[in-house]
């Protein structure tokens, strides 16, 4: 056992003695940081929320009488229902510029390149080992493949971890230093299924960097099982990059096959059945997708497992 | 040597897409020898080099390290393996410090004071906190010795070991091989496609050919039964060749001045009385052993020596 942990603290010293790796963290900070000013910039002096919230209602009140369009009438309708109901209920909407307002739309815009990180990292792991012939030492030891290979993934899983910390680190820090801390116990509301919710912002926060780090984590599985299996870096970076950009586009065109509820890029965004969003199917709920998930988990690891236990190395 | 061979390698057979690369060769290695793993480019010797270590299945046939199999005991075999395949690749942006704190961290018993030790070994202490792509490919090499001999194996496998090195650093290696095979005991694999240099650092060569192993050669000790040719530089050459007329199993031959005849090692010095009791000059006498070169051609057939 004492082993298997040095085993995985090497992979992690293998992740972050690498000057790339820094680059990344990098780039998610700089990112916050230019979204944060950029915040900062556009907000309005909010002084009272009361006002332009009525403001809003006026206006959107306008829209829904001038408007034709049946869809788009329901949709003012529902917001204007929030927006009265926080009036009516003296909650204060969660502003832009406010840190817990700031770490939830850091969480919305910048989790795909999260993925998009991870999938760098996890993407790289068992391929560079090949292509530089280093994979001949690595199993020239004691350890079996089987410890190697489970080493490098839960390093993996460790090294996204810790990039969700620093993702929510990163946003906490940058929100305090440009918004000033101002509490984090702001509530937002959400309408669902024609019915008002209420939620406290840090617990919706928590919920969805938690589901963040399983959809992250399944595509750096993803990336990994393709370094595993193909031996190429770009080949794993690029096709877990790539189904992570342009899959959305793809589901939408596919929603209305009941079949595309199987596919596993369907289920791996779990936070489709929080409040206020809808499953891209009709009728998948939670415990479906977590389902599937675990289907194709067992499916992915069993092949690429077996694969690195059972090939010749010939790097 | 009758002692237990630290390598046995049985039947071993090895297809790939349903072609032969290596047809069932036999051959051990002992402590304290080196054997030498000869062959042409593509005959075999890194594919055999690869099952030795487990990097490549083992289609028919067995490997034992020290008795144990490499296909059923992996760890209990590689316990006692060191080894390079073909280049020595490290973690080039890691220091070689922590590339031997990384395999450190794979083996049993390896503390921070044997990697010094070994570092001194090498001969690495003053740039061993550099980056490895630092290195020049001699230090790089010394590298992946160190990386081999961490965990104090039996076994030292070293596939092309004077790849790329300059003479300077292939006398070093040669010198540094011999070491650890005869002060340490290590049974230690060579491979190579260059004869001279395996001369002068095997105790034993295997020739490989087509996958197939064409023989096993002693390379220092001839034994006293075994011919060699003499040459004697006499004068006159004419009357010697006379006098060892009725020595050796083949006629005597003249070639210069000098007298040419197969001679076993015992009657070298019964030949030499012979002629200094004839009143014949004795300029030189020199033993002109059967170079590997004229095995090797003799066993390869003299052809695709690369």
């Amino acid at each position: 056992m004492s082993k298997f942990i040095g085993l995985v603290r090497n992979e992690h010293m293998k992740t972050f003695r690498r000057l790339s790796t820094w680059i990344l963290l990098g780039i998610l900070l700089g990112m916050f940081i230019l979204i944060a000013g950029i915040t900062k910039y556009y907000a309005e002096d909010g002084g009272n929320w009361r006002q332009s919230s009525e403001q809003q209602v006026a206006e959107l009140q306008k829209q829904a009488e001038q408007t034709e369009d049946p869809v788009y009438a329901a949709s003012l309708q529902e917001d204007m229902a929030v927006l009265q109901y926080q009036l009516d209920n003296d909650i204060a909407p969660i502003q832009t510029d406010s840190v817990l307002g700031f770490m939830l739309d850091a969480l919305l815009n910048c989790g795909p390149f999260l993925i998009m990180f991870i999938a760098i990292i996890a993407g790289g792991m068992v391929s560079n080992e090949f292509s530089t012939g280093t994979i001949k030492l690595l199993l020239t030891k004691t350890p079996s493949r089987f410890s190697v290979l489970t080493s490098k993934y839960v390093s993996m899983l460790f090294t996204t971890f810790l990039f969700t910390v620093a993702f929510l680190l990163f946003s906490f820090i940058v929100g305090v230093i440009f918004f000033g801390f101002d509490g984090l116990t702001a509530s937002r509301v959400v309408l669902d299924n024609g019915e008002i919710v209420k939620e406290s912002g840090l617990g919706a926060l928590s919920r969805d960097i938690g589901y963040g780090f399983i959809q992250v984590a399944f595509y750096g599985t993803i990336a990994f099982a393709l370094s595993t299996l193909f031996r190429n870096s770009a080949l794993a970076i690029g096709f877990s990059i790539f189904i992570a950009l342009f899959f959305p586009t793809i589901s939408y065109l596919i929603a209305r096959y009941d079949w595309s509820k199987y596919i596993l890029f369907n289920n791996l965004d779990l936070s489709a059945y929080t409040p206020g969003n809808t499953p891209i199917v009709d009728g998948m709920t939670l415990g479906f997708s977590v389902v599937v998930m675990l289907v194709y988990f067992i499916i992915i690891t069993a092949i690429t497992w077996l694969s690195f236990i059972k090939r010749d190395v010939t790097a | 040597m009758q002692k237990q061979p630290a390598v046995e390698i049985k039947q071993v057979t090895k297809v790939i897409r349903g072609r032969k690369i290596i047809d069932n060769i036999n051959f051990s290695i002992y402590p304290g020898e080196v054997f030498g793993f000869l062959g042409p480019n593509g005959a075999g010797k890194t594919t055999t080099i690869r099952m030795i270590v487990g990097l490549m299945g083992i289609t028919d046939g067995e490997i034992l390290i020290k008795g144990n199999s490499i296909k059923t005991s992996h760890g209990a075999a590689m316990k006692h393996i060191g080894a390079i395949v073909e280049n020595p690749e490290m973690y080039k942006y890691l220091s070689g410090y922590l590339n031997l704190v990384h395999f450190a961290r794979m083996s049993d018993n390896v503390d921070k004071k044997r990697i010094d030790e070994v570092i001194e070994l090498v001969g690495l202490k003053n740039r061993i906190q550099d980056k490895v792509k630092t290195y020049s490919l001699g230090m790089r090499q010394r590298l992946g010795i160190a990386q081999a001999l961490l965990h104090s194996p039996d076994v030292l496998i070293l596939d092309e070991p004077t790849n790329g090195l300059d003479p300077a650093g292939i006398r070093e290696m040669r010198h540094y091989i011999r070491n650890l095979a005869e002060k340490e005991g290590l049974a230690v694999i060579v491979s190579s496609h260059l004869l001279s240099e395996m001369e002068l650092m095997c105790d034993r060569i295997g020739v490989l050919q087509h996958g197939k192993m064409l023989g096993v050669q002693q390379v220092h000790e001839l034994s006293s039964e075994q011919t060699q040719m003499v040459s004697f530089q006499v004068e006159p050459a004419e009357q010697a060749a006379i006098i060892l007329r009725d020595m050796g199993s083949k006629k005597p031959q003249m070639k210069d001045d000098k007298v040419l005849i197969e001679l076993t090692r015992d009657e070298i010095p019964v030949a030499a009385a012979k002629l200094t009791k004839e009143a014949i000059n004795i300029y030189g006498i020199q033993a002109e052993t059967k170079t590997l070169e004229d095995t090797f051609l003799e066993l390869t057939g003299g052809k695709e020596i690369v």
